[in-house]
């Protein structure tokens, strides 16, 4: 048992933090509400950036633009970014998602078009998977793929996907197969969202900003080409593209929530013009203390379920339980970020205190515990698939 | 990094995990328990013929040399099997502080002498003949007092707060405790003679490694008591049938035992890390201690208290062993400072500016 840093593992840390020091803009930094579009010009720049650096896909395979080095790098690479407040950029659901299941299932010649414009933020991709009749029960989705010679039809409608008003490429789970139901006749496919037939419209999220959106195709084709994996085996890649998503998200997202914690401890500590600190309150003691140890915990749990990673390919059952508790400990740190604002913390955009970050932060929260899985879900795996409890379904 | 233990180290958890789960069996516990010593000393001797006791001792003393981390893989599984014996008191508490002299360390070792620590008591101590120093003073709520041969002492002396191992008498009364695996007892020292292990005033280092090593070993023992808990819980939820199905496919029912394998996992990363921290002279590990034992024992507390509800009335009755868990959870969480004590330091320790912990 090692917690440590290797001495090649420390020396890539040291260099890493100091090039990020010396080349995040700082206009990219802190989370706080933002212009969405500026945003999200700044943080494609931001990616190329990192690609150029050779930071983007530190572990995908050399021959597809990577570093090919272990799942440890890029847990190192996920947790200085956050560390340093550098923003997660537009590029992570085709970095960390579609990348790697091109890397596992795409042909030769789809890796070569789509690996290098991917690593450095040329082309973005969103992940169309979702659908309004099938959220937590993906295998019930309908969006229809018609093989008509050597070209695929597609009809119905995604929703819930974030970044696609950006997106160049979706990564599209259909049903191939008419007659299908359930898990069986799925083929996972490269859409074009350029492609007439594809229209994208914005979901405005509690917070005001469109971050993801419904996605309508109506007639949009796309070359027999495009199919990733086998026709028909479209479930068995996308658990791969989920699993790809569970290895090293927990690292991301705890990272983010350190940045949280450390900004909630800052706050609590600022004097007021009496003197006084929130932080002397020891109730508040009490609480910020309960999210420290959660961090903590939750960091040292990453580091074992990515050890298991590392040995196995496949990441360890304690990793299961991060994003669940990652998502509450981050409402419960952001609500009392907003709490000790106290009516500052109704103010809203411009008028707010400190760049709108707790109440933005509060916000896009409640978000987490839906996002990536819902909490019911999580639990309910851990319960069948860990524990063995018989199936409530 | 990689942070998983090693097969050495697996091989060691697997080979006491199988040797109290033979050995204590609930009926065997039971009747140890309502036995007049109310202790397992055969087991004990053979917990010593496996070496368990000097685990992280050094060679020089008759242990094996390894670590905290070592120990902590024990404690998970002597805190499952509720072990009706002072491994941690001895090991953990005393053995360490004995190794000033090797020779009591060695005895410790053999398993011939149980030990436990007080520290907390108002013992004055005055040096007699040689090494011998005689201690008066009385010290309440020694854990362990019941199945320990020996007394590590912590007194003060013109010189300072000291340390001295009483090999045996003084007067003892052992109390009545709620968690009867672990029963607390007074001790009147009226002059009896003990031995130093720390000069007055050379005590502090000693007393605050001492400190942290307990919190990590209580929380390690908790660690073992969530997932027992769990365990039985789980097994309840997959064959006890109402309306013709397994309770368990109630998310009523499956849900907050997911909620403990979560607090177990999250628990068992805390209580690991403290112990590479220790291990390792890690400069923040005595705030990786405090943040492990309050998680671990709030988890297993909680995990003990999920599992009775979910067995519903069997859970509620004195025969089942989760009485027997919680009432040991409960003990665990104020023995080495409450959660809300513990989280104060930790509090202190970030919004102070104070620093680590010791």
């Amino acid at each position: 048992m090692d917690l440590g840093d290797s001495a090649a593992e420390a020396a890539f840390r040291a260099e890493l933090r100091d090039w990020i020091e010396a080349n995040c803009p700082d206009e990219l930094r802190g989370g706080d509400a933002r212009d969405q579009h500026a945003f999200e010009a700044a943080s494609r720049r931001w990616l190329g950036t990192l690609a150029r650096a050779g930071y983007a896909g530190v572990t995908w395979p050399v021959r597809c633009g990577g570093q090919g080095l272990s799942q440890v790098y890029g847990a190192i690479v996920l947790e200085e970014l956050a560390r340093s407040a550098a923003p997660p950029h537009i590029g992570l659901v085709g970095l960390n998602m579609c990348g790697p299941t091109l890397i596992a299932f795409g042909t030769e010649e789809q890796q070569g078009r789509h690996l290098p414009q991917l690593l450095t933020g040329e082309e973005i991709w969103c992940q169309g998977f979702s659908e309004p009749g099938a959220g937590s029960d993906l295998a019930a989705l309908r969006m229809r793929a018609d093989f008509r010679g050597d070209r695929i039809v597609l009809n119905g409608q995604k929703v819930w996907s974030s970044f696609a008003h950006a997106a160049d490429f979706c990564l599209l789970l259909a049903r191939s197969d008419p007659e299908s139901s359930g898990h069986r006749g799925l083929t996972m496919l490269i859409l074009d969202m350029h492609a007439p037939g594809a229209e994208v419209r914005p979901i405005r999220q509690l917070t005001g900003e469109p971050e993801f959106n419904e996605i309508f195709l109506t007639g949009a084709e796309l070359p027999a080409a495009n199919v990733i994996g086998p026709v028909g085996e479209g479930w068995r890649v996308a658990m791969t593209t989920l699993l790809h998503e569970r290895g090293t998200l927990g690292v991301a997202l705890t990272a983010a929530l350190e940045y949280n914690v450390a900004r909630l401890v800052e706050l609590a500590c600022m004097a007021d013009d009496d003197g006084r600190r929130a932080a002397d309150d020891p109730l508040l003691r009490d609480r910020i203390a309960r999210e420290l140890i959660e961090l903590a915990a939750l960091r040292t749990t990453n580091l074992r379920a990515l050890s298991n990673l590392v040995d196995s390919g496949v990441p360890g059952p304690e990793g299961s339980v991060v994003k669940l508790r990652w998502s509450e400990a981050n409402r419960r740190v952001t609500a009392l970020g907003q709490e000790l604002l106290g009516v500052d913390g109704l103010l809203a955009g411009s008028d707010a205190p400190l760049g709108a970050f707790w109440q933005y932060q509060q916000l896009r929260s409640l978000g987490n515990t839906i996002e990536a899985g819902t909490s019911e879900v999580l639990r309910g795996i851990v319960a069948e698939r860990v524990l063995g409890l018989p199936r409530s379904r | 990094m990689d942070f998983r233990p090693t097969p050495e180290q697996t091989m060691l958890r697997d080979q006491v995990r199988e040797l109290l789960t033979a050995r204590l069996p609930h009926e065997r516990l039971e009747a140890v328990l309502a036995s007049p010593a109310g202790w397992d000393r055969p087991l004990w001797q053979e917990l010593a013929g496996l070496g368990l006791i000097g685990i992280a001792l050094p060679e020089a003393v008759g242990g094996a040399g390894l670590g905290l981390v070592e120990e902590v893989l024990v404690l998970e599984e002597t805190g499952a099997a509720l072990l009706p014996a002072p491994y941690l008191a001895t090991a953990l508490l005393a053995a360490p502080l004995l190794a000033a002299r090797p020779e009591l360390a060695q005895e410790a070792v053999s398993g011939a002498r149980t030990w436990t620590l007080a520290r907390e008591g108002d013992v004055t101590a005055e040096p007699a003949a040689g090494d011998a120093w005689r201690l008066r003073g009385t010290l309440p709520l020694i854990p362990d007092l019941g199945s320990a041969d020996g007394v590590v002492v912590v007194g003060q002396a013109a010189g300072g707060v000291g340390i001295w191992a009483l090999r045996e008498g003084g007067r003892r009364a052992v109390l009545d405790t709620t968690d009867e695996t672990r029963r607390l007892g007074v001790l009147e020292l009226d002059g009896e003679e003990a031995i130093v292990l720390a000069a007055p005033g050379e005590a502090g280092a000693a007393l605050a490694a001492a400190r942290i090593r307990a919190r990590v070993a209580l929380a390690a023992e908790a660690l073992g008591i969530t997932r027992r808990a769990l365990d039985l819980g789980v097994e309840h939820a997959r064959t006890r049938t109402q309306f013709g199905k397994a309770i368990g496919v109630y998310q009523a029912v499956a849900h907050p035992l997911a909620d403990t394998y979560a607090d177990l996992e999250l628990a068992r990363s805390l209580v690991w890390r403290a112990a590479w921290a220790v291990d390792a002279g890690e400069p923040d590990a005595g705030l990786d201690a405090a943040m492990a034992k309050s998680f671990a024992a709030d988890a297993a507390v909680a995990a003990c208290e999920r599992s009775i509800q979910v067995h519903a009335s069997i859970g509620f009755t004195w025969e089942h062993p989760l009485q027997r868990l919680l009432k040991r959870a409960q003990g665990i969480a104020v023995l080495g400072g409450s959660g809300v004590a513990l989280r104060a330091e930790i509090a202190a320790a970030v919004l102070d500016g104070a620093g680590t912990l010791e």
